[in-house]
């Protein structure tokens, strides 16, 4: 069970529903001091008016130039990693031939030939085992006991992890040593 | 001023967005995200390591396993509780923890805006009391955002469905993320929500279910091969990350395969995993799981002193609700269709974003931009709709281009408005015409007449036509002719579709009949301006090829126009080169009996042109 909202919680309220009621309070002030101040007070409106669209227009352009700069880095982006997608998707196909690779020579030569492709592209599997633990690079599963290594080592790399073009694809999952 | 940007600060993930051009956009995560985040989001975790960084968001979570004690997650939960978090000595509030979540946010903001940013709307669960709003609107003043406002997380979910522009509804906010089920039962009016009451079951998730397939998954292997999997750590791995995917894919097939082979080993050899998961199975697997979300619901409703059959919206929130069953499970509950259009794990960054732009006057009417939805152009010779706006051009627009007379002193053309997507007239909506006078005869080709459509904000369009050699000029203004539904602006570009090969053809068709008859025109221009350079047999010959090109054009026989052009074409052209040649000559006999130093001057009186009927002057 919950605590119930009771009353109208009025910061609730979503719509510009409170700027229109300022302006019409200012509005009522001036109606008494006749015809040239109505003049005067139009003008005015319509001085602020111009100034509030000649913001509204900086504001876009400058909206617009951004974008555009982003656009930019985002093209850039697109033609480094364009083949990512499809390699990340080919990880777990490299995984099966890791394993396959152990039973039979002919599978380790389709590993290497598809191995061969993707470095081509950029690929490259991270080396982990021995180095510092670093969560830049690794994903710890879980700690263990380790006679060979201090505290924070890699042990074991229990899922291979690999980087495109200096970006991580993949973090290794791996099992790091405990404290003795 | 800067944007003021959008944050749902989740207990599980948080995620946020900003107003771009009035359209709400994710602002991406900088360390990236995990798949199951769905790519936007990530996880709030906040890490304090032995060496002394502070780490957020997936690094943090990635170290966890190694640094329990400096690890933080779920700090949502004690949001304005008295309680400190003891890092290494070191004490905070769970508003200094979560303000390094808020930081984190505010500086991805800043990398992909590439401007400051200094203020933030804020979400909270509907339930949270003065005192975790408070400690909310804290946290982010300490991560250097001025809370502009903290909206509720089923409100914001409501804004992003555009549901605030309802006159008055009741609606339920089915809120399913990782590990809880909130369920909120709100009234909209006026342009205010007010909560009527809100229920849950905080052990109830996403989570369960992964839970939930992937035992499934590991059971059956152990039937079918006797290998228990859970023994190896990297088939368990390889195993998960392939379950995160078939899960996913199975919200839009029915079924997929998981597919591991050399998945184990045991003494017999290599084990593979081919298993086959259907959309139905997932469901039936899950049952359970929905089946407890029946509480909540009527919970809820009940305590908003309603019946179910007066809910008018139905929301859905977190990323498990975007599996089929789910959306299923609740609408059969309900008993009517759940709102669709935004994502579900987006749309509480995106509503909370949707309130920044209001309070930043980014969302004023005028700022609100429509598109043309279906082409417009003008009538050209032929019968030919030549387009001037593309369809789904955002309004206001204007565009112009030259067009010109199709005959020899021609002093009027009329100008004749379409709108649609086929490629003749007759096939498109007519929406006006008019005509300009007083065109100074001249022979065809020679006038330029710019046509100018100009659509304003409101889909008015005004379509002009002058004359620029005289200045005169004429126009009419076409009010937005019936607003034509989503069904039938998508029903006219199919048309356009289905028949556009044969629409393309019948174009091509007429442009060759166009073509023929101005090569037509200007053959005749230049046998007459031959005059005596034409021998007799090229004078024969090309009389010959006009009178079997018009008689082509007669025919309308298209086949017969082609042949018929390209065979005068040549003897037009043996005609212009024998006047080049000619001409050549003329000037070389014209040097020799003058001084050697006087330059010779090209004759550009004896040029043919082959002129195409409309000059595209393209002016923006």
């Amino acid at each position: 069970m919950r605590p119930k909202q009771n009353e109208k919680d009025e910061s609730q309220t979503i719509r510009s529903s409170d700027m229109k009621q300022d302006t019409e309070k200012g509005l009522e002030d001036d109606s008494k001091t006749g015809e040239i101040s109505e003049q005067e007070r139009q003008l005015k409106e319509a001085l602020t008016l111009a100034e509030e669209r000649l913001d509204q227009l900086l504001r876009c352009r400058a909206e617009l130039d951004n974008t555009l700069k982003r656009v930019a880095r985002e093209k850039e982006n697109i033609s480094r990693y364009a083949s990512e997608k499809l390699v990340v998707k080919l990880l777990p196909v490299l995984d099966s031939f890791d394993q396959a690779a152990k039973y039979d020579p002919g599978m380790d030569k389709i590993r290497q030939q598809l191995m061969d492709v993707l470095k081509g592209e950029g690929l490259v599997p991270l080396d982990v085992i021995g180095k510092r633990f670093d969560p830049n690079y690794h994903e710890a599963l879980m700690m263990v006991e380790s006679d060979k290594y201090d505290e924070g080592i890699v042990t074991e790399e229990v899922l291979r992890g690999y980087s495109l073009n200096s970006k991580i694809i993949r973090f290794s999952k791996v099992l790091v040593s405990k404290k003795q | 001023m800067s944007k003021i940007i959008g944050i749902d600060l989740g207990t599980s993930n948080s995620a946020a967005a900003v107003l771009i051009g009035g359209k709400p956009t994710m602002i991406p995560s900088a360390e990236g995200t995990s798949i199951v985040a769905g790519g936007k989001a990530f996880p709030s975790y906040v890490a304090f390591t032995k060496d002394g960084q502070r780490l957020v968001g997936e690094p943090a979570r990635r170290q966890s396993a190694t640094n329990p004690d400096g690890t933080i997650t779920g700090i949502k939960r004690k949001m304005g509780a008295d309680y400190k978090v003891n890092v290494f000595g070191k004490e905070y509030t769970p508003q200094e923890i979560s303000s390094f979540i808020l930081r984190k946010i505010k500086e991805d903001a800043e990398a992909y805006l590439g401007d400051s940013v200094d203020k933030a709307v804020i979400t909270v669960p509907a339930y949270f009391n003065d005192n975790q709003r408070q400690a909310t609107k804290d946290a982010g003043a300490i991560a250097g955002l001025e809370v502009a406002r903290i909206i509720n997380e089923p409100t914001a979910a409501a804004l992003a469905y555009g549901l605030d522009k309802e006159e008055e509804a009741t609606m339920m906010v089915f809120d399913l993320g990782g590990g809880t089920l909130d369920v909120t039962i709100m009234e909209i009016g006026e342009g205010v929500f007010e909560v009527k009451s809100t229920s849950g079951d905080t052990q109830l998730g996403g989570r369960d279910m992964d839970e939930l397939l992937l035992n499934y998954v590991v059971t059956k292997f152990k039937q079918d091969s006797g290998v228990d999997l859970r023994q190896d750590k990297m088939a368990m791995q390889r195993l998960g990350e392939a379950v995160e995917i078939a899960k996913i894919e199975l919200s839009s097939v029915l079924q997929t395969n998981i597919n591991l082979p050399y998945i184990t080993a045991d003494q017999n050899g290599p084990k593979h995993m081919d298993i086959t998961i259907t959309r139905a199975k997932l469901e039936e697997l899950i049952r359970d799981v929905l089946n407890r979300c029946e509480n909540p619901m009527n919970q809820a409703i009940q305590d908003a002193k309603l019946r179910k059959d007066q809910i008018d919206k139905i929301v859905m929130v977190g990323g498990p609700t975007r599996m089929p069953a789910v959306q299923k499970f609740v609408k059969n509950f309900m008993g009517k269709e759940v709102e669709r259009g935004v994502d579900p794990m987006e749309c509480v960054a995106i509503g909370a974003a949707i309130q920044g732009g209001v309070l930043g006057g980014e969302v004023k009417d005028i700022l609100l931009l429509d598109v043309t939805p279906l082409s417009l152009g003008i009538e050209t010779l032929g019968g030919v709709d030549t387009k001037l706006i593309e369809r789904n051009t955002t309004i206001p627009s204007k565009k112009s281009q030259i067009f010109t007379t199709a005959a020899d002193n021609q002093t009027a053309v009329e100008i004749h408005v379409l709108q649609g997507e086929r490629p003749m007239a007759k096939d498109n909506t007519s929406l006006g015409r008019f005509s300009l006078v007083g065109i100074p005869p001249a022979p065809r080709g020679i006038p330029q007449i710019e046509v100018a459509f100009d659509i304003d904000a409101n889909g008015i369009l005004n379509v002009s036509a002058k004359d620029l050699a005289t200045g005169k000029e004429q126009a009419i203004t076409i009010t937005a002719p019936h607003k034509l539904s989503q069904n039938e602006i998508e029903k006219k570009v199919k048309e356009a579709e289905q028949h556009a090969y044969e629409d393309s053809k019948r174009k091509e068709d007429i442009e060759t009949k166009n073509q023929a008859e101005t090569l037509v025109y200007t053959a005749e221009k230049a046998l007459k301006e031959a005059g005596d350079i034409a021998t007799s047999e090229q004078n024969d010959k090309i009389q010959k090829a006009i009178e079997e090109t018009k008689e082509a054009l007669e025919s309308s026989e298209v086949e017969k126009i082609k042949e018929k052009s390209e065979a005068l074409q040549n003897a037009i052209y043996e005609l212009s080169t024998a006047m080049y040649q000619k001409a050549a000559q003329q000037q070389e006999e014209a040097q020799q009996q003058q001084s050697p130093q006087q330059e010779s001057k090209s004759n550009s009186e004896d040029e043919v042109d082959v002129e195409y009927e409309v000059v595209n002057d393209d002016k923006k």
